[in-house]
C-alpha cells in the first residue's frame, strides 16, 4: 500500500504508525498473514522509517493476507481506518520476493525554510561544489564520521523560492538524515536554517530481476525474531 | 492557535500525545453542548481509562452533545504551552477548553489531585468554583474518589456521585433544557438531581446506581490511540460491584450490588470491540473477574469463535479453580499475579480476605504446572491489628512459593518470585474508614524488617514508596478544608505524584502547613466510632451501621461471607430495581 503521512500526523513515530497499520488491516476484516516462530507477527513493514515530525506524501507499506482480497473493498475499508493526517493512495499486489525495506535506492525530500537569509544560495552552491562534507554522528558507543555528501550529491532550491529539495541515495551501508544537510547547509551558510516543513516527497524502490506470483498465507521460510 | 500549536510540537517529548485525530475519535459539526472529559494525568496512562471511554461513547453515539477529550500535558509540554501563551486545548478540535459548555474529570485516585488544578490553570478556567463567571465552562468530576468529594469539592461546580451513565444523562438534558439561565440557577437545579453534589447547595446526596449493564452502552468502537499506551487492548466490563466483601476496599463496598452482564452480551462486546478497535487482545474486566458466574463459559465460547484472539484476566482470585481457568485462555502463561494481601490466616480474617493457607499453596502449584516461572505476590502492610508474626507470615508465604516452584515448575532454576509491598491507605466508605493508617517510622520499621527477613535467592522484593502513600492518606479522608492544602502544595510544585520521578514530598508538606495541619496527623488519625465524618453527607446506599458492625467484626476476626453464596448481611445496598443480577448459562 501507499499512504502519505502529512499534517498532525507527522509526529506519529515509526513503531507507532506500524501499529496503527496493522489495527487498520485488521479492522478491514481480511486476515492478516502471520510470521512463523514462537511469537507469531503480523507481516507488515514500512520501506523507510520516517523521523517524528517529518512529513510523507508517498510512502510504501508492504504487508501479507491469508487469502486474496478484493482490492477496491481493501481499499475502501482502509481509507477509513487512518488516523487524521494519515491517508492511502493506493493498494496493489506486489510481485516481489523480497521487502520494500530492503530495496530502497534513494528518496526524495523537500524543505520548507523559515527565514531566507541571502546567503542561503550561497550555501547550496558551497555544498554542490564541495568534494566531500564529513560529519560527526554522536553515538553512546562512540562517535562517527559520515560524509553526507556520498548520499546527498546535489541539493536544488524549490522553483518558489522558499526551500530546498534534494534526492539521498540509500546503500547498504547507510544513509543520511535530513537535518544533516541542514546542517552542513547551515554551516556554509553561517546561520541557522530553520526549517518550517520537512518532506519526503518519495521513496525509490529496485525493481526485482524476477517477480513471482503473489503467495498467499504467510512466508513459508522462517524469519528470525524481529 | 493551530499553527502555534504545531510549532509547539517540534520542540516537546513524545507530540503525538497532544494531536488527536485517533481513529475512534469523534468530530461533531453540529451539537448541542460541547463537554470536554479529562483524566488527569498524560495521554498514554488517561487513554486507558474505561470511565473515559465509556461517558465519551455515551455522549457522541447517544445524544446531540459533542465530547472531546484533553489529558494533563507533560511538564515539557505545559511549560511551552505557558511560554507561548497558548491554552489548554482539547484533542478533537484543538481549540479551547475554556470555551467548552462542561468539563469533567475522572477522580480515579488521590495522587491525580494536583493535575486537575494543572489543567483548570492552563485553560485559564478558575480553581475555584466561586470565582468562575458565566462564561467558564462548568467543571465537574466523577469517579470512585468521589465518594468523598470534600478534598476537591472547592475545585468543582458539581460531582456525580454514582455510575456516571445513570446521572450523565440526567444532566445534559438539564443543561440544554437550561440553556441562557444564570449558572447559580443551573446549579441549584443540579443540586435536586438524585447522585449530584453541588458544593454551592450542600445537601445529603444518595449515590446514583445503574440497575442493569446496558449493551448499548459498551464502548464497542473506542478511541484508538495513536501511540503506544498503557493497556493497549480492548477492555470489556463483565461485571459491575463485588460482594466479597474485603474491608479495605473502596470499590468492593463503594460499587455495590453486583451487577454481571449476560454471557451472549460478554461475547458479542469482545467480538464487535475487537473487530472495530483492531486490538489483538481483549481483557475481560471487573473488580473480579473469575467470580463471574459463567466465566468458564464465557472462556470457551470466546476461545472457539475467536482462536487468535489473547483474551486476559485481570483481578484473579487465589484459588486453583481461578488459575486453572486461564487454561482457557490462550494467552502465554509466563508470569501469574495473586494477591494475598496479608501473611497471616488471622490478619486475612480481618480484613474479611476469605483466602486460607491451602488455597494459596494450591493456586501457586496449580500456577507452576501450568507452565508459569513467574509468581507475583501483592502484599499490604499497616493493616489494623498487625504484628510482626503477620509480616513474617510475608515472608514465609514468598518463601512457600518458592519451595513449591522448585518442586513443580519445568525448570526449577527459573523460578521468580515477585513480592510487592504496598501500605494500606483508609478509605471512606468502607469499614476501615475509622482506622487511621501508620505513620512513617512504623512502616520504616516494618519495610526494614522485610528487608532482613526475606530470602534473596529468586525472590524479589519491592516495597512501594511510604511518602506518596502518607500523602494518598491524609487526602483520601480529608475535609473541604483539605482542598487548601492540595492547592498549596500544586503552588509549591507538585504534580504528577503518582510518577515516583516526579513526586515532590516538601511541596505537599508546604501544602498542608498552609492549613496549619502534617501529613502524617491527618493520615495517621482515626475516627472515634461515633464521630461524625466530613463525608457524611454522601450516602453510599450502604449502611454506616453495617460498616460499623463489619469494623467490630474484624476486631474479633470474624469473617463475612460473600452474599452472593452466604446469606443477606443486610449492607443496604439493594432497593427495587436495585439488586444483584447474575448472568444465568
Amino acid at each position: 500500500m501507499r499512504f502519505s503521512k502529512t499534517g498532525r500526523a507527522r509526529f506519529i513515530s515509526h513503531l507507532d504508525t506500524l501499529s496503527c497499520l496493522v489495527r487498520a488491516v485488521r479492522r478491514t476484516g481480511f486476515e492478516m498473514a502471520f510470521s512463523q516462530g514462537m511469537r507469531p507477527k503480523p507481516l507488515l513493514s514500512l520501506a523507510m522509517p520516517l523521523g517524528v515530525g517529518v512529513e510523507g506524501e508517498d510512502e510504501i507499506c508492504d504487508f501479507s493476507l491469508q487469502k486474496r482480497a478484493p482490492l477496491t473493498e481493501l481499499a475502501k475499508k482502509l481509507s477509513h481506518e487512518l488516523p487524521k493526517g494519515m491517508e492511502l493512495k493506493s493498494v496493489g499486489p506486489s510481485f516481489d520476493r523480497s521487502k520494500s525495506a530492503a530495496r530502497v535506492e534513494s528518496c526524495g525530500y523537500r524543505i520548507e525554510l523559515e527565514s531566507l537569509t541571502p546567503t542561503y544560495e550561497d550555501a547550496v552552491d558551497k555544498y554542490n561544489h564541495s568534494p566531500e562534507i564529513v560529519l560527526l554522528r554522536k553515538r553512546p558507543k562512540g562517535d562517527k564520521e559520515v560524509d553526507i555528501k556520498k548520499y546527498v550529491d546535489h541539493v536544488r532550491i524549490l522553483e518558489s523560492g522558499n526551500g530546498i529539495a534534494f534526492d539521498m541515495e540509500v546503500t547498504t551501508e547507510g544513509t543520511a538524515r535530513p537535518d544533516e544537510i541542514l546542517a552542513a547547509l547551515s554551516g556554509f551558510a553561517g546561520s541557522e536554517l530553520a526549517p518550517v516543513r520537512i518532506v519526503r516527497t518519495g521513496i525509490k524502490v529496485k525493481e526485482e530481476e524476477q517477480p513471482r506470483p503473489p503467495r498467499y498465507g504467510g512466508q513459508q521460510k522462517r524469519r528470525g525474531r524481529r | 492557535m493551530e499553527k502555534r500549536i504545531e510549532s509547539l510540537l517540534e520542540g516537546v517529548e513524545k507530540p503525538a500525545r497532544y494531536i488527536g485525530g485517533e481513529v475512534g475519535s469523534i468530530v461533531k459539526n453540529d451539537f448541542s453542548q460541547r463537554i470536554v472529559l479529562s483524566y488527569p494525568d498524560v495521554y498514554e496512562i488517561g487513554t486507558a481509562n474505561q470511565a473515559v471511554q465509556i461517558i465519551y461513547s455515551l455522549i457522541n453515539h447517544h445524544s446531540d452533545a459533542w465530547a472531546e477529550r484533553v489529558y494533563c500535558p507533560w511538564p515539557d509540554m505545559s511549560a511551552a504551552m505557558r511560554a507561548a501563551g497558548v491554552p489548554l486545548f482539547a484533542l478533537e478540535s484543538w481549540k479551547p477548553v475554556a470555551a467548552a459548555d462542561l468539563w469533567g474529570f475522572t477522580l480515579q485516585h488521590e495522587l491525580t489531585y494536583t493535575n486537575i488544578l494543572e489543567m483548570l490553570d492552563l485553560a485559564g478556567v478558575p480553581l475555584h468554583w466561586q470565582d468562575r463567571s458565566e462564561d467558564d465552562p462548568l467543571v465537574f468530576a466523577g469517579g470512585p474518589c468521589a465518594s468523598n468529594p470534600h478534598p476537591v469539592a472547592r475545585f468543582f461546580d458539581f460531582i456525580l456521585i454514582g455510575d456516571g451513565e445513570q446521572v450523565v444523562p440526567e444532566v445534559l438534558a438539564l443543561c440544554e433544557d437550561g440553556k441562557g439561565l444564570p449558572r447559580r440557577e443551573l446549579l441549584k437545579r443540579l443540586a435536586e438531581l438524585e447522585g449530584i453534589f453541588v458544593p454551592a447547595f450542600p445537601r445529603q446526596v444518595r449515590r446514583a446506581v445503574v440497575p442493569k449493564l446496558d449493551y448499548e452502552l459498551v464502548p464497542v468502537r473506542q478511541v484508538i490511540p495513536s501511540m503506544a499506551a498503557v493497556h493497549d487492548r480492548a477492555t470489556v466490563e463483565i461485571m459491575r460491584g463485588c460482594t466479597r466483601g474485603c474491608r479495605f476496599c473502596l470499590a468492593g463496598n463503594w460499587y455495590r450490588p453486583v451487577r454481571e452482564r449476560s454471557v451472549e452480551d460478554v461475547c458479542r462486546a469482545v467480538t464487535e470491540m475487537v473487530e472495530r478497535t483492531g486490538y489483538e487482545e481483549a481483557s475481560l474486566s471487573s473488580l473480579s473477574t473469575t467470580d463471574y458466574t459463567c466465566i468458564q463459559e464465557a472462556l470457551t465460547n470466546l476461545a472457539q469463535s475467536q482462536p487468535r484472539l489473547r483474551v486476559s484476566l485481570p483481578s484473579l482470585r487465589v484459588d486453583p479453580v481461578a488459575i486453572r481457568l486461564l487454561g482457557l485462555t490462550s494467552s502465554r502463561r509466563g508470569s501469574i499475579t495473586l494477591a494475598p494481601e496479608a501473611g497471616s490466616q488471622r490478619l486475612r480474617d480481618v480484613i474479611n480476605k476469605q483466602v486460607s493457607g491451602e488455597d494459596i499453596e494450591e493456586a501457586l502449584t496449580e500456577a507452576f504446572h501450568g507452565g508459569s516461572t513467574t509468581v507475583k505476590l501483592y502484599f499490604m502492610i499497616g493493616l489494623p491489628t498487625e504484628t510482626e508474626a503477620d509480616l513474617q507470615g510475608i515472608v514465609d508465604i514468598a518463601t512457600a512459593a518458592r519451595r513449591i516452584g522448585r518442586q513443580e515448575a519445568t525448570s526449577a532454576g527459573r523460578v521468580q518470585i515477585n513480592v510487592s509491598v504496598a501500605s494500606f491507605v483508609p478509605k471512606a466508605h468502607t469499614p476501615f474508614q475509622w482506622a487511621g493508617m501508620n505513620g512513617r517510622e512504623e512502616l520504616a520499621a516494618k519495610h526494614a524488617l522485610l528487608r532482613r527477613e526475606m530470602p534473596r535467592k529468586q525472590i524479589k522484593l519491592s516495597l512501594h514508596d511510604i511518602e506518596p502513600s502518607l500523602v494518598e492518606g491524609a487526602v483520601a479522608r480529608g475535609r473541604d478544608e483539605t482542598a487548601g492544602a492540595i492547592e498549596a502544595a500544586w503552588r509549591a510544585g507538585a504534580g504528577f505524584d503518582a510518577w515516583t520521578e516526579k513526586f515532590d514530598f516538601a511541596a505537599w508538606e508546604t501544602g498542608f502547613d498552609a492549613i496549619g495541619s502534617t501529613i502524617e496527623h491527618e493520615a495517621t488519625r482515626s475516627f472515634p466510632d461515633d464521630a461524625a465524618l466530613p463525608w457524611d453527607d454522601i450516602d453510599s446506599r450502604v449502611d454506616k451501621d453495617f460498616l460499623l458492625a463489619e469494623k467490630e467484626k474484624s476486631e474479633r476476626g470474624e469473617v463475612t461471607i460473600d452474599c452472593r453464596w452466604g446469606t443477606c448481611e443486610n449492607c443496604g445496598v439493594c432497593e427495587d430495581d436495585i439488586e444483584m443480577r447474575i448472568s444465568r448459562p
